[in-house]
């Protein structure tokens, strides 16, 4: 039983979550990078951190002896190696491979713990692609040959590009000696010296390697399950010290191990430099590694107070003065400062964010929640008290609560940018694929939102995004001829306002054919034969279920099952959806989200027993009880006019059947829904409530006009009404004015 | 504020015991006159009935929706669910906070009944299959009947009786209607 | 004419005591009947770990003369990886 295995097996499975995350990221970000890069080829910091990225995910993976990872993941970094030292440009035939590749890494970081997830044609794919890269990577500094065919020629054909005799490394690379003896229990502990082998083949050019089989006795003596192998390679890698050994980790217990390079006396103290923890003193970082004697040091540091040049006010720099006076080599001292300059930023970067569990932060905001609720109900307690020391100190801490409460749902708040950029790999693809040329640009990324709602508004909104570029937009002859530039504006903004935020799609296309869409909408009976309403109505039209014009209903959209879907999907976010068509110059869709699904800004009303909370940023006005506005009109439906304009009107009381006794006096308080304004009658007007949302659960999940519940101050429930599907019982309430008038009795 | 005094149904006279190593526990209930039983695992509480919020437009046997220390929870009326009608209140009316649905999907039900009896032990070779004809409430909710004594309890099958599904499409049908 | 023994198709820490043992009975027959030089077949062999090759490796330091026949493109490709590649084409070339 070796606890040592056992323990690096858990850590390994309790650590594997957090890694497939973190290497998400990390090819997240390649992507972008990569699409970034397709606007400036040269930029070097850019393809700097596209190294990065990609040698970040391939060191990890090694860590968790992810061999497959590690070695597609080697081929990509050898050639962005190559484009971040200016011998590789990086033409829009490479970038189209990086992404291929980066999907490629994806697919097996994500799949990393299940291995049946990979399939033969994938290997082939990713043998190809590796054959692709492997190309590219040889002709780079050849500009002779940078448009060769793909030709199936090894990476050990371009050690041809050393100068130095062999056996040694090409520039940029080591050569290691690496001599392993397998320690006896090593198959019984489950490790393999033959697939350790093999990964480290994934690290670089195997230059020679010899398996010694003396130890093993004969068949007849032999243990097959105890361990007699041995081996010695020499290893041609850019890879470290520490990625080498780690092919060793989980035998490095029982195994002996030797790692050897031939290095210059330099490149062994650069080597020890780097591997030193981080230390912020330049001076303690050279003498620990030798470079050069503590005594020594301390003369220079001395020196250095008189050392301060004649012409310039300022401290001669250690460094130099190292170089000059204790004959410290350059490179030592270089590879000294940038240590310090990691370890300055690495801390800087650390600090910067703590990463939390999702539903942690949940149980926080919910106990919160509950915390209004309690801190209210004090409140109410405190007020009927009449004691002005203790309703001050309620209201007092009433205000801590919520400010609380607002920071960590502020918490939850994420930079809808993040999910934007997803799509510029989509648009990409999907304009290439259709044939046309599209400008795609994202403003206001920085705008937050609620993580949860981001994640449920992607889809909707790469709904819209692609119907944009299906049927708004034109191919570019078509525009061209209709005095447009061939590419096509495509713009994804996002804009805060007052408790919401506005995301607007908006392109520069055909905009919507009404003639088109109203012909349809009679066809198909949404809109009365030769009745022709507005034209907002007639846009909203796309949006009902089995509605499309698209003369081909291609792959991507138009078969009509999804914009209603992307209807539904905003509406139960609480959000409204708003088109304005300019035909021939361009659509654009406003989408408007409250910030967060759980609490509300709300209007609390009461009819009869019952309390009502209407959200307040639907709420247009209230005309209060004054008289009865409401009436009933020519047709028996219940109406009440503002200001010259007639309003049909919601009575609660009768379509919610409430018990109690009738008031003398209503009021109405007038909303806005996606339909237009309407009045809702109401008999008790409570005033403004930020209120915690409770959603009803399963049970009701078919029931109209009602949004979910909330928990008041006095503990009663209070249902919250659902503007939208509230304003369509109206139009219900036309169809059935009989139902309505069982009740009571109409002035 | 809430009206609600929680009891834990573990308190209940008989609870304690358990005569027989196989025997399940049972809760018992009235709805009028008549006594049912409820596995008593899946119990979480028993509550005074109080103010509750009128749900509009639900089926009848919907009663309502409570709020049980922040959470809100839905009142099913027994008598009204199986096709009577619906239960007055009385003064030993009380809610059953009850747990149903498959794992990991559980959703919390309160019932309403007209009062709650003790807690019994029936062993599982005491049940008997509903018989086809004769039941007082449909045969699907019942899960078997059990011997106490000389006489027989309608033991429920919650999973049938409390199925969200089924009472959504009624629900569903309720509104259409 | 002489028959070869068939490698498993699976030469691995799984199988490895299982094959030990038939090996070992094969040549206790196989010697008992002649002396002649001994074809370890490798054809069917589809998968190979360490375990596997030493085993393989093991013949040689034992008494009898052997060689290996028709080795599988996996066998010799684990061979190659591990580093027994010259070991290999020795013992196929065995007279």
């Amino acid at each position: 039983m070796h606890n040592a295995s056992d323990a690096d097996r858990d850590f390994i499975a309790a650590a594997m979550p957090a890694f497939i995350s973190e290497a998400g990221e990390q090819t997240e970000a390649i992507e972008t990078l990569l699409l970034e890069l397709e606007e400036q080829p040269d930029n070097r910091e850019l393809l700097d951190s596209l190294f990065r990225c990609a040698h970040t995910v391939k060191g990890s993976a090694g860590i968790f002896g992810l061999s497959k990872v590690v070695e597609f993941t080697h081929h990509v970094e050898t050639l962005l190696d190559k484009c971040r030292d200016g011998e590789l440009a990086l033409t829009p035939e490479i970038s189209t491979l990086l992404l291929q590749c980066n999907d490629q890494i994806k697919f097996l970081v994500d799949t990393a713990s299940d291995e049946s997830a990979d399939t033969p044609d994938l290997k082939d794919l990713r043998a190809d692609l590796v054959i692709q890269l492997q190309v590219y990577t040889e002709s780079a500094g050849k500009p002779t040959q940078a448009n060769a065919a793909p030709v199936a020629a090894p990476i050990a054909a371009a050690a041809g590009a050393a100068t130095s005799p062999a056996p040694s490394a090409a520039p940029g690379l080591t050569l290691w000696n690496i001599s392993a003896r397998f320690g006896q229990e090593t198959f019984r502990n489950g490790m393999d010296p033959l697939s350790i082998a093999k990964y480290l083949k994934g690290l670089g050019h195997i230059q020679s390697m010899t398996c010694a089989i003396d130890a093993v006795p004969a068949l007849v003596n032999l243990n097959p399950e105890t361990c007699y192998l041995s081996f010695v390679m020499e290893l041609e890698s850019a890879a470290k010290r520490e990625e080498i050994e780690g092919a060793f980790s989980f035998v490095a217990d029982d195994c002996e191990l030797d790692i050897q390079c031939p290095e210059s006396a330099e490149q062994k103290l650069v080597r020890a430099i780097e591997d030193m923890p981080a230390t912020p003193r330049l001076g303690d970082m050279l003498v620990s590694v030798g470079a050069v004697s503590q005594s020594k040091l301390t003369e220079v540091l001395s020196n250095q107070e008189q050392s301060t040049p004649a012409t310039s006010g300022q401290k001669a720099k250690i460094g130099n003065l190292l170089e000059d006076k204790a004959g410290v080599a350059p490179a030592v001292v270089e590879a000294a400062l940038n240590k310090q300059q990691k370890a300055k930023e690495s801390s800087g970067e650390e600090n910067r964010f703590i990463r939390v569990q999702a539903d942690r932060l949940d149980a926080v905001i919910n106990l919160l929640g509950e915390l209004v609720i309690a801190g209210a109900g004090a409140n109410l307690l405190a007020r009927e008290t009449r004691n002005v020391a203790l309703i001050e100190a309620n209201l007092h801490m009433n205000g801590l609560i919520e400010e609380i409460r607002n920071g960590t749902l502020g918490l939850r708040m994420v930079p809808v940018g993040e999910t934007f950029s997803r799509f510029r790999r989509v648009v990409r693809d999907t304009a290439g694929s259709l044939g046309k040329e599209v400008n795609f640009e994202i403003v206001g990324g920085e705008a937050e939102l609620d993580k949860s709602m981001v994640e449920k508004i992607a889809d909707p909104l790469m709904h819209l995004v692609r119907n944009s570029l299906d049927h708004g937009l034109e191919p570019p002859a078509e525009r061209v001829a209709a005095g447009k530039t061939p590419a096509g504006k495509l713009t994804l903004s996002a804009k805060h306002e007052t408790g919401a935020i506005l995301i607007r799609i908006e392109d520069d296309g055909r905009g919507i054919n009404r003639e088109r869409v109203l012909q349809r909408a009679w066809n198909k009976g949404l809109i009365e034969q030769g009745v022709v309403p507005s034209d907002d109505v007639i846009n909203m039209m796309i949006f009902e279920a089995g509605f499309s014009t698209a003369e081909q209903v291609t792959n991507l959209s138009g078969r009509g099952v999804g914009m209603d879907v992307v209807k539904r999907n905003i509406e139960a976010l609480r959000g409204n959806l708003k088109l304005n068509s300019r035909p021939g110059k361009g659509l654009t869709v406003d989408i408007r989200l409250p910030l967060t699904l759980a609490i509300i800004d709300g209007f609390l009303v009461g009819v009869g027993k019952a309390k009502f909370v209407l959200p307040l940023g639907s709420v247009v006005e209230v005309i209060e009880a004054g008289g009865q506005h409401v009436r009933v009109d020519k047709n028996g439906r219940h109406v009440v006019e503002l200001r010259g304009n007639v309003l049909p009107v919601v009575r609660l009381r009768s379509l919610y059947s409430v018990e109690s006794t009738l008031p003398e006096r209503t009021s109405v308080v007038v909303v806005a829904s996606s339909k237009g304004q309407y009045g809702i009658e109401v008999e008790v007007l409570m005033g403004q409530q930020q209120t915690v949302i409770k959603p009803l659960g399963r049970l009701f999940k078919t029931l109209r006009g009602i949004s979910g519940s909330s928990i008041l101050g006095s503990g009663e429930v209070a249902l919250i009404l659902d503007v939208g599907s509230l304003g369509d019982l109206v139009t219900a309430d036309l169809h059935s004015s009989s139902h309505l008038n069982r009740t009571e009795v109409t002035p | 504020m809430s009206h609600a005094m929680t009891a834990a149904a573990s308190f209940l006279p008989g609870a304690q015991r358990s005569l027989q190593e196989d025997a399940l526990q049972y809760l018992t209930f009235s709805l009028g006159d008549e006594v049912f039983a409820i596995d008593i695992r899946s119990v979480r509480e028993i509550i005074q009935h109080g103010s509750m919020t009128v749900v509009p437009l639900m089926p009848e046997f919907v009663r309502g929706i409570i709020n049980l220390r922040g959470a809100v929870v839905p009142v099913i009326d027994l008598q009204s669910r199986f096709g009577r009608p619906k239960a007055e209140f009385g003064k030993k009316t009380c809610v059953i906070i009850f747990d149903v649905g498959p794992e990991g999907d559980k959703v919390e039900l309160g019932l309403l009944v007209d009062a709650v009896s003790e807690v019994i032990d029936i062993a599982p070779s005491a049940i008997e299959p509903p018989p086809p004809f004769g039941t007082t409430i449909q045969r699907e909710f019942i899960r078997g009947l059990g011997k106490v004594g000389s006489e027989f309890i309608v033991i429920l099958e919650p999973e049938r009786a409390l199925n969200i599904d089924d009472m959504v499409a009624l629900t569903e049908q309720n509104l259409t209607a | 004419m002489s028959q070869a023994f068939e490698l498993p198709e699976e030469m691995n820490i799984y199988s490895a005591v299982e094959t030990r043992d038939a090996l070992l009975a094969w040549i206790a027959a196989q010697t008992a009947k002649s002396d002649k030089l001994l074809d370890i077949s490798g054809a069917k062999v589809r998968e190979v770990d360490g375990s596997g090759l030493q085993l393989l490796a093991s013949l040689s330091h034992s008494d009898q003369p052997w060689r290996l026949v028709d080795p599988s493109d996996a066998l010799t490709q684990a061979c190659t990886q591990l580093g027994l590649g010259d070991w290999l084409a020795e013992q196929t070339n065995a007279a």
